[in-house]
């Protein structure tokens, strides 16, 4: 009965002793003020529909690594480069035509991943656009001409076959042989004529000519040439950053990972103590059913009713809790409450005629929670990753982003084949940082409340 | 008279607990002559079973301070290592009934082979040697000598506490520390053990020092007694003296406080708490509950006083 | 209250496929308790006193036999109408630490038995009986009321056991041992305090104890138990001044008062242990160990005699 001695304060400042316990608690803190942040900042509905949409993320690179990877690797990947501003307009041989000329430095030590000009025109009539491009070494190459329609354009320069074509000509030509590399239109248009794949660096330039009398309000351009890094976790195949999913992730790991823990222990007690306490036939029956739950496996149960049913986080939440109140730890709980069951004050309370439910819920149960709140806390960790084992295997919250939904998309991706380890690191590291603190806090709680544990 | 059997001076038994240090025995000096009975008695935390587990040298794990001297038949035994310990004094000179013992036999070992057990531990015996001897230490203690060849669940308590003494004298020891020997037995049983060791102690001229809480109890084999209170003996006296007149107020109190069955007397009760050991009152440490009290008790500690061959630690004699 | 060839027997599977077998702990009991009387139910452990107590108190259910309380027949009733004997009885029990649930406070231990049996809707009501409550037991109220039991001693946690025993003001208090677990110097407050408290209010009081020795201070009768049976009842003065049962004689012959002289002479007592309540012995139950012994004590159990007021079990007198 030690932990008695210690009341609520005097077992947080026991538990302060331990080193890994705080150091848990900062860990779980910090994933807190991240939930807060989340729900707040980025409600469930804006969540998901971010998520799902796309469009939203136009502007970012895909699959970016993220922006800190340059402080570690030698090689500087570049950043997006977003060029855009008021055109001039220049009469040409009698005829008015808008400009746009975009100055750029580039001092990278890799190549863009794409390269897209957004054009947004307000004239009623279709018009010519030529872009070129200007490298620091004099080269002059033309990137085409494109035909602008009313309305939102975009030319994904990257895609351009014929472009490609002539870019490998090109570079051909200036090498002198057939380089020993492919040539994409973003590497020949970055490429330091050395026979390496290196990058020129320097100032760039890009012109792009509107042929039309429009003013400069009537259209509007943006060259996004996109970079390989992004933000401060990277981007997906689908452009979206990262940090949402991590983000977002968090409030759902740790609240189903709580509740799930808290809930499903707390309804074993319960079934425990009144097992224990009856005895005779509802102790039988309730053993027994415990004994047919603890032989049920539980996972292939779980992943069965996902496959038949699409279900959202909180049935799932449900499913599960449904599926572990009768488990093995009711068997374990039930030997304590037996025990319980002989103290002195148990029978003081017969005595003066408490009945059965309040001996159970106001003697028992609280005398019980004790050594009961450090298996919770450990068994949060579990939970967590339940979720995202399950979302990993594509059978959870179809809508939410997660941790193991990032899991799941990098998986389908070819990741780490492709050498996205940050995709995969990323969330990992965030189940284990939220396994470890819960485990650390748990541990250190145990020794606490069994003294048998302690080292002195 | 020849030198005593044991002697012990300046005893501290210092150990280390989550609140502090716990100064379990605090300056323990006695004497026990060959074939006499000491009794140390006190209540539940007054540092009789730690002054007990010093002189078998059972000591905690956390120990802070283990000094003083103790001479066992001549020997000097703190300074002696643990090796030598073991292979000299312990079972030899001086062994051991536990609180609670009968609890703590061996289920799985016939009752015979128990009490053989320290004779081929500590003297080296041949089983069959040991088995020998252990035959007749069980008829001694008053057990069946077929018994031998039983396992402890068959043994009523009585028997079982019986077993536990005749594997504490079977390496004829001089000195046997016997703590609450009789603590979950019944009051025949009681008498009858008590009975059972009074002859031993005649036949064999075994020293004891028994330690109980029950002040009836202790007069059944005591020559001299210690009455320790707060880590310290407060009074040790002959047994003659000390039962019919203690000096102490602690001894008084306690020797008040008791009911007696055959004698009709007035029970008057001991106002507070025995004091904690890690953080004593200053002075004479029974001076917050003494009915005597003086200044000089609340700033001092009272030095041990001999008063015609009783030694009694308070100012009231000084 | 009355009771009548009460029995209470435990049943006990012996292995995997052996029959039924019954610990026979209270094996056909009877006798009265008047209103306002204490009586002290003596015996060892084993002798079948606890469970005597807890069956009066319906803790259990009587095998056989009846209870009559305040005449009415209360040994089948069943749970729900015994609420109101709930009330009327209390339970004071042997550990004082594992007697309330700890993480009650003081205030709400005392309210308990007040809010299960409905006492009174109003708070102030139920404050108001709680402080009188705790200064019955001559503990501060303003002190006590919202301490929790890890910070009382023994001595006073055992105050509150009382004080919440009376609360309900009952009209039979059974009490375990209720000082069998605390420090010799505070048993006197305690026994004390309780034969205040049984006098002032009138209480019938069952006081049930292994140490003889205290019932000179609490009872007007002993009744003493021995392997299911009570062997002897009278008042307290006379049984202890002349004892008939064989057994009580060697009960009374084996308590130790504090006496030098204990050690130069052995105690007259009967060997052997109390028998085991699975099989006892044919016959009086007591004969296997008993110095009396005659043929017929062997064959048949000996009825209740009533030698002037004195009830005895014995042959002896039949």
């Amino acid at each position: 009965m030690s932990s008695t001695e210690f009341g609520l304060k005097g077992t947080v400042r026991e538990l302060l002793r331990y080193k890994g316990a705080v150091l848990g608690l900062t860990i779980i803190i910090i994933l807190v003020f991240i939930s807060i942040y989340a729900v707040v900042a980025i409600p469930y509905d804006k969540a998901v529909e971010q998520w799902r949409e796309s469009e939203y993320w136009i502007k970012n690179p895909k699959n970016a690594a993220p922006e800190w990877i340059n402080y570690i690797s030698d090689k500087k990947l570049p950043k997006s480069i977003y060029l855009s501003g008021e055109g001039k307009v220049v009469k040409d041989e009698g005829r008015s035509k808008l400009v746009f000329e975009y100055n750029f430095g580039y001092y990278y030590d890799d190549f863009p991943s794409e390269i897209i000009l957004f054009v947004n025109s307000n004239v009623t009539k279709s018009f010519y656009l030529k872009t070129s491009f200007l490298r620091p070494d004099g080269d002059l190459i033309f990137l085409g001409k494109y035909k602008i329609k009313k309305g939102e354009n975009r030319i994904y320069v990257t895609n351009k076959l014929d472009l490609e074509a002539s870019l490998e000509k090109h570079v051909e030509e200036r090498l002198g042989a057939k380089p020993n590399f492919s040539i994409t239109i973003e590497k020949a248009l970055f490429l330091a004529y050395t026979g390496k794949q290196e990058v020129l660096k320097g100032d760039y330039e890009i012109k792009l000519e509107a042929l039309t009398n429009a003013t400069s309000k009537d259209v509007n351009c943006e060259v996004v040439i996109y970079g390989k890094v992004h933000g401060l976790t990277g981007t997906d195949h689908l452009r979206r950053p990262l940090s949402i999913a991590l983000i977002w992730g968090t409030p759902v790991a740790l609240s189903f990972g709580i509740t799930a823990a808290t809930l499903i222990v707390l309804m074993q007690l319960i079934i425990a103590t009144i097992s224990a306490w009856f005895g005779g036939r509802v102790d039988m029956v309730l053993q027994r059913v415990t004994e047919v739950y603890m032989v049920l496996p539980f996972l292939p149960t779980l992943i069965m009713i996902s496959l038949f049913y699409r279900i959202s986080i909180w049935t799932l939440l449900l499913v599960v809790i449904a599926l572990s109140i009768f488990g093995a730890n009711v068997k374990t709980m039930r030997a304590l409450a037996m025990q319980i069951k002989t103290y002195p004050y148990i029978e003081a309370a017969q005595a003066y005629g408490a009945s059965s439910l309040r001996i159970v819920f106001l003697y028992m149960i609280p005398k019980m929670l004790p050594p009961v709140i450090p298996s919770i806390i450990l068994s949060v960790p579990d939970f967590v990753f339940l979720e995202a084992v399950l979302s990993f295997f594509g059978l959870g919250d179809p809508l939410l982003p997660t941790w193991g939904k990032l899991l799941h998309d990098a998986l389908e991706n070819g990741a780490l084949y492709k050498g996205l380890y940050y995709w995969v690191l990323e969330p990992s590291a965030l189940l284990v940082l939220t396994a470890f603190s819960f485990a650390q806090i748990g541990l250190a709680l145990d020794k606490i409340v069994n003294p048998r544990l302690r080292e002195i | 008279m020849s030198l005593p059997i044991l002697s012990v001076r300046g005893l501290k038994l210092y150990y280390r607990s989550r609140k502090g240090i716990v100064r379990a025995v605090d300056d323990v000096g006695f004497d026990l002559n060959r074939g006499e009975t000491l009794a140390i008695v006190g209540e539940s935390g007054c540092g009789k079973s730690s002054t007990a587990r010093c002189l078998i040298r059972l000591l905690p794990r956390n120990v802070e301070k283990f000094s003083g001297n103790i001479t066992i038949d001549g020997i000097e035994v703190v300074s002696l290592r643990d090796e030598d310990f073991n292979s000299k004094i312990r079972w030899k000179k001086i062994s051991m009934v536990f609180q609670g013992a009968l609890n703590a036999l061996n289920p799985v070992l016939k009752v015979g082979d128990q009490v053989a057990e320290p004779l081929i531990l500590h003297k080296k015996m041949s089983k069959r040697e040991a088995l020998e001897i252990a035959k007749k230490m069980i008829k001694a203690v008053g057990i069946p000598e077929n018994f031998v060849n039983r396992y402890p669940f068959e043994l009523s308590g009585g028997m079982r506490q019986r077993v536990v003494i005749a594997m504490s004298l079977v390496t004829d020891p001089e000195i046997i520390i016997l703590d609450e020997p009789t603590s979950a037995l019944d009051v025949i049983t009681q008498a009858n053990i008590m009975n059972m060791l009074k002859r031993l102690k005649a036949e064999k001229k075994f020293s004891y020092i028994l330690i109980t809480h029950d002040i009836g109890l202790s007069s059944e084999l005591a020559d001299k007694v210690a009455t320790m209170y707060a880590g310290q003996i407060v009074e040790l006296s002959r047994a003659d003296e000390f039962y019919k007149e203690p000096l102490h107020p602690y001894a008084k109190s306690l020797m008040a406080s008791v009911p007696t069955l055959r004698e009709d007397k007035e029970l008057r009760s001991l106002p507070g708490e025995p004091p904690s050991l890690i953080d004593p009152p200053k002075g004479c440490r029974f001076h917050p509950r003494c009915p005597y009290v003086r200044d000089i008790c609340r700033e001092k500690e009272p030095p041990s006083i001999d008063v015609n061959g009783h030694i009694v630690k308070c100012w009231l004699y000084g | 209250m009355d009771v009548r060839e009460l029995k209470k027997w435990f049943e006990v599977r012996k292995g995997l496929f052996g029959g039924k077998q019954y610990v026979k702990a209270v094996d056909g009991v009877s006798f009265q308790l008047d209103k306002g009387e204490a009586i002290s139910i003596v015996g060892e452990s084993g002798s079948g006193k606890t469970t005597l107590g807890k069956t009066i108190l319906r803790l259990y259910e009587p095998t056989d036999g009846h209870i009559y309380f305040e005449g009415r027949d209360i040994t089948r009733l069943k749970r729900d109408d015994l609420r109101w004997y709930r009330k009327e009885t209390s339970l004071i029990q042997q550990d004082p630490f594992g007697a309330f649930a700890s993480h009650f406070s003081i205030y709400r231990i005392l309210k308990e038995p007040l809010i299960v049996n409905k006492v009174t809707k109003e708070e102030e009501e139920m404050r108001e009986r709680i402080y009188n409550a705790l200064r019955d037991v001559k503990l501060d109220p303003e002190e006590f009321a919202f301490k929790y039991p890890h910070m009382l001693s023994g001595g006073q946690l055992q105050r509150i056991a009382i004080a919440r025993a009376l609360i309900l003001k009952p009209k039979l208090v059974i009490a375990d041992e209720p000082v069998s677990m605390l420090d010799a110097s505070v048993r006197v407050d305690i026994l004390t305090l309780m034969r205040e408290l049984q006098k002032k209010h009138e209480i019938s009081f069952m006081y049930i104890t292994h140490d003889i020795a205290t019932t000179r201070y609490f009872s007007d009768r002993i009744a003493i138990m021995y392997a299911g049976h009570m062997v002897e009842m009278a008042s307290t003065a006379s049984l202890l001044k002349e004892p008939l049962h064989p057994y009580t004689k060697a009960l009374l012959n084996a308590i130790p008062d504090p006496d030098p002289e204990n050690r130069r002479r052995y105690r007259d007592v009967p060997p052997g242990e109390p028998p085991s309540l699975i099989d006892p012995p044919k016959g009086c139950r007591f004969h296997p160990r008993c110095p009396y012994v005659r043929d017929i004590c062997r064959e048949k159990e000996p009825p209740s005699i009533d030698v002037n007021g004195h009830i005895v079990k014995c042959w002896l007198y039949g």
